[in-house]
C-alpha cells in the first residue's frame, strides 16, 4: 500500500518558484493499475517520482508498506528501490551496447546476485514478454516497442510490488503503446502496483481508477 | 555493488569501447617502458657512484690528521709511566696489561691505507714488536662453513693464514673481477698475502696459492658486517713488513669492501707482487666512532708508531684523484643524458595518454549519463558509478602492466648485464651494479603509480554524475 500524507514540492525560490505539487493527500491499495493524468506542468512526473523515492518531497511523507521513505538515508533508499520499485521511462535509458539480457538483468546485478541465477530470472522476464529471439541481441538493434518491453522486464526482473511508468508510450506508435499498456494491465492483473503517468485518456481508461492532476492539485478522481 | 558485480560490470562496459581501449593499454605499456630503462638506470649509477664517493677514503685527504688517542683518553696521559717501550717493562705481566692498554689506545688515525688486522700475542716471546695496521672485525675472514681455514682473528691467524700450513687461501669472486682474473685461471695462482702479525715469524708474508673462490651470493651474505668484503680483498704484498717493522708500503686500492676502486695502479699489477693492495676496515676498535673510512695503526713501540704515522700520511696526501673524479662525473653525465632524453619522450607519452584516457571518460560518461543514472534510480549505491570506472581502469592498468612486465622485465634484465659487461669491458673502476630489488622496486612502482594515476582519474570524472540528483540529469534530457 502506498500513502501519500500532505506532500508539497516547489521548484526553484522567490518569484520564479514553481509548486509542483500542493498539499497531496492519497493512498493506493495494493495490486492497483491506477493512471495519472493533467496537463503538461501540473506535477505528474513529480509525484511518481516522489513515490518512486527519486526525489524528497518538501513537506508531507510518502510511506510505502509501512516504511516511510523520508527518513531513509540515500543508500537504503537505494536499496528500497531496487527492492521494492520497478521503473519504466518514457526515454527507456536502456544502454545500447548492452544486449537484452544484459540490460534486464541489471537491477539484479546490482542487487548483487550471482551470474547464473541473474541470467534464469532475466531469461523468465523476456521470454514473458516475448522477446525470446532477442535475448543476446544489443539494444541498440530494437525497435522502440520491443526496447520498452526491455525496460519493462527490467522494471519486473527483481520482482518488485510497485511498478512506475513515466509516459511509457510516449515515444511509441499506438501499436506498440497499446501493446505496453496491455502488459501492464496484466502486471497489475497479476498483483502489482502499477502507477502509470499518461496524457493518453484511452491509456488512462484502461486503469482501474484515474487521478487527475492540475497545479499540483488532485481535481479529480474516477473509476 | 560487490566486487564481482563491479568487475562484470566494468568488463561489459569496457567490451563496448574497445578499440579506444586498446589504444589506451598500448599507450599506457608503451609510456611505462620507455620509461623502466632511464629509472632504472638512473638509480643505479646514482645509488652506485654515491655510495662509492662517500665511502672513498680519498675524499678524506685533504683532511687527513693524526690524532694520538693516547693523549686524549684520560687518564693514560703518562704513556707508559715515562718508559718509551713496553719491553722495557721488566714483569711480563705488567707488559702484557700495558702493552694491551696501550694497543687499544695508543694509535694513530689517517684517513688512508690498510693491512689486514688481527693480532696473536706471543706471550711466550719476551721480545715483543708490534707495528700492526689493522682491520677490525677480521673474524669474518673466512664465513663459519668454511672451516677448513677457520677464522683469521687472533688465536687462530696463524694457522688460518697460511691455510693449515699449506699456503693457501681462499679468495672472493669479485677480487677476481677486480684483478681481472678469470675463475677458471684462477686455481694454482699465486698470490701474495700479508699477514696480520707480522712480526710473527712464518707467516709474514708469503705467496698464496688459490685454492678456493667464494661466489658472490655466499659473500653477499655476509656483507652486512662490512667486512667479510673487506678482509676477502686481501692485501698483497711483497714487501710489507718484515720483523723488525721495517718495509715500504705502497698503496694501491681502497675502499670499504665491496664497494672499492684501484687508485694508482692497473687492477692487473695488483698480481705483480710490487705492490701492497690495501683494503679498508670499519674499525670500531673500543671506540665506536670511527668512522668506517678511518683505519687505524697500532704499535708497541710509540716511535714506530709515529714513523708509520708519517710516512702514511704523506703517501695519502700524495694521492691524485681528480681521475677518478672525472670518470665519475662521465658517468653522471651520461646517465643523465640518457635519462633526459628517455624520461622526456616517456613521461609526454604518459601525459598524452593520461589526457586521452580523461577526455575518454569524459566521452563515455557524457554518452552514457542516462543509463548511469538509470542504475542509480534502480538501486545502484551513488558511489558504485566512480567504482564501475575505477574497475574499468583497474582491468585496463592489469592488462597493460602485464604487457609491461613482460617487456620492462626484459629490458632490466638486459639493462643489468649490459651494465655489468660494460663495466668490466671499459676497466671504469666504479662498480655500478643494477640490483634486482631496485628492477622490482621500479617495476612495481611505477605499476603502482598508474594504478594510481588511472583511478585518480576515473574517480574524478564521475565524481560529479554520482553526486547530482538523479531527477535533474533525466529531466534535463527530456
Ligand atoms: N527538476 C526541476 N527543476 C525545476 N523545475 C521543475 C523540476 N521538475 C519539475 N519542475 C517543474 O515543476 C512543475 C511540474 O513538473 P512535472 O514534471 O511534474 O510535470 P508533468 O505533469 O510531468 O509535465 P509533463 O506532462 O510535461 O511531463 C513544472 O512546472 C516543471 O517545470
Ligand atoms: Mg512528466
Amino acid at each position: 500500500m502506498i500513502k501519500i500524507n500532505d506532500v508539497s514540492k516547489a521548484f526553484g525560490q522567490g518569484a520564479g518558484s514553481v509548486v509542483a505539487l500542493d498539499n497531496i493527500n492519497l493512498t493506493i491499495e495494493s495490486g492497483k493499475f491506477v493512471a495519472i493524468t493533467g496537463k503538461s506542468g501540473s506535477g505528474k512526473s513529480t509525484l511518481l517520482n516522489i513515490v518512486g523515492a527519486l526525489e524528497k518531497p518538501d513537506t508531507g511523507y510518502v510511506e510505502i508498506d509501512g516504511e516511510n521513505l523520508n527518513i531513509l538515508k540515500a543508500d537504503s533508499l537505494a536499496n528500497f528501490r531496487n527492492k521494492k520499485l520497478g521503473y519504466v521511462f518514457q526515454s527507456f535509458y536502456l544502454e545500447p551496447e548492452f544486449s537484452v539480457i544484459e540490460n534486464v538483468a541489471l537491477p539484479l546485478l546490482i542487487a548483487g546476485e550471482k551470474k547464473a541465477d541473474r541470467e534464469e530470472k532475466a531469461k523468465i522476464m523476456i521470454n514473458k514478454l516475448g522477446l525470446f529471439d532477442k535475448t543476446s541481441e544489443k539494444v541498440k538493434n530494437l525497435s522502440g516497442g520491443q526496447k520498452q518491453r526491455v525496460a519493462i522486464a527490467r522494471a519486473l526482473v527483481n520482482d518488485p510490488d510497485i511498478i512506475l511508468a513515466d509516459e511509457p508510450t510516449g515515444n511509441l506508435d499506438s501499436a506498440n503503446g497499446n501493446e505496453v499498456i496491455e502488459i501492464l494491465r496484466q502486471i497489475a492483473n497479476d498483483g502489482k502496483t502499477v502507477l502509470m503517468v499518461t496524457h493518453n485518456l484511452q491509456d488512462a481508461n484502461v486503469a482501474d481508477y484515474k487521478i487527475t492532476l492540475k497545479d499540483g492539485k488532485i481535481i479529480e478522481t474516477t473509476e | 555493488m560487490k566486487t564481482g558485480q563491479l568487475l562484470y560490470l566494468a568488463k561489459l562496459s569496457l567490451k563496448s569501447t574497445k578499440k579506444s581501449n586498446k589504444i589506451i593499454i598500448f599507450m599506457l605499456a608503451v609510456s611505462m617502458i620507455i620509461l623502466i630503462p632511464v629509472t632504472v638506470l638512473w638509480i643505479s649509477v646514482n645509488v652506485s657512484v654515491n655510495k662509492q664517493i662517500n665511502s672513498m677514503p680519498y675524499m678524506l685527504y685533504s683532511e687527513a690528521e693524526i690524532k694520538d688517542y693516547r693523549l686524549e683518553d684520560e687518564g693514560v696521559d703518562e704513556g707508559l709511566d715515562g718508559k718509551q717501550n713496553i719491553s722495557e717493562f721488566e714483569d711480563i705481566e705488567t707488559k702484557i696489561v700495558y702493552e694491551r692498554y696501550y694497543l687499544t689506545n695508543a694509535f694513530a688515525m689517517v684517513d688512508v691505507v690498510v693491512s689486514l688486522g688481527g693480532q696473536e700475542y706471543a706471550l711466550n716471546k719476551e721480545e715483543r714488536f708490534y707495528n700492526v695496521i689493522d682491520i677490525d672485525k677480521s673474524d669474518y675472514f673466512f664465513p663459519k662453513n668454511l672451516n677448513s681455514y677457520g677464522s683469521v682473528f687472533a688465536d687462530n691467524c696463524d694457522k688460518s693464514f697460511d691455510g693449515n700450513g699449506k699456503k693457501q687461501v681462499i679468495v672472493c669472486e669479485k677480487l677476481l673481477d677486480e684483478i681481472g682474473v678469470e675463475k677458471e685461471d684462477a686455481y694454482g695462482k699465486k698470490i701474495t698475502v700479508s699477514s696480520s702479525t707480522p712480526y710473527y715469524d712464518g707467516y709474514l708474508c708469503y705467496e698464496y696459492e688459490i685454492v678456493g673462490i667464494i661466489r658472490k651470493e655466499v659473500s653477499a651474505m655476509y656483507d652486512g658486517a662490512d667486512t667479510f668484503m673487506s678482509a676477502l680483498l686481501f692485501f698483497c704484498s711483497s714487501n710489507v713488513y718484515d720483523e723488525k717493522g721495517e718495509g715500504v708500503l705502497k698503496p694501491v686500492m681502497t675502499g670499504n669492501g665491496y664497494e672499492y676502486g684501484f687508485v694508482n695502479i692497473d687492477k692487473k699489477d695488483v698480481l705483480n707482487k710490487e705492490y701492497m693492495m690495501i683494503g679498508l676496515g670499519s674499525t670500531s676498535y673500543e671506540i665506536d666512532s670511527f668512522a668506517s673510512t678511518h683505519i687505524f695503526i697500532e704499535s708497541s713501540s710509540y716511535k714506530k708508531l709515529a714513523q708509520i704515522n708519517d710516512s702514511l700520511i704523506h703517501k695519502a696526501i700524495s694521492l691524485d684523484t681528480s681521475q677518478l673524479f672525472a670518470k665519475y662525473k662521465q658517468l653522471y653525465d651520461i646517465s643523465n643524458v640518457l635519462t633526459f632524453i628517455f624520461a622526456s619522450a616517456g613521461t609526454v607519452l604518459l601525459i598524452i595518454t593520461i589526457m586521452y584516457y580523461y577526455l575518454n571518460i569524459k566521452h563515455d560518461i557524457e554518452k552514457r549519463k542516462n543509463f548511469l543514472t538509470v542504475m542509480r534510480a534502480v538501486g545502484a549505491h551513488d558511489k558504485d558509478i566512480p567504482k564501475v570506472y575505477m574497475m574499468q581502469s583497474n582491468i585496463i592498468c592489469a592488462i597493460a602492466s602485464l604487457i609491461f612486465l613482460v617487456i620492462g622485465l626484459a629490458l632490466c634484465i638486459s639493462i643489468k648485464y649490459a651494465v655489468a659487461a660494460i663495466m668490466k669491458v671499459s676497466g671504469i673502476s666504479v662498480a655500478i651494479s643494477v640490483s634486482w630489488s631496485m628492477i622490482f622496486i621500479s617495476l612495481f612502482g611505477m605499476i603502482a603509480i598508474m594504478f594510481a594515476i588511472t583511478n585518480i582519474i576515473a574517480f574524478v570524472c564521475t565524481v560529479r554524475l554520482s553526486k547530482q540528483s538523479i531527477i535533474e540529469i533525466l529531466h534535463k534530457e527530456q
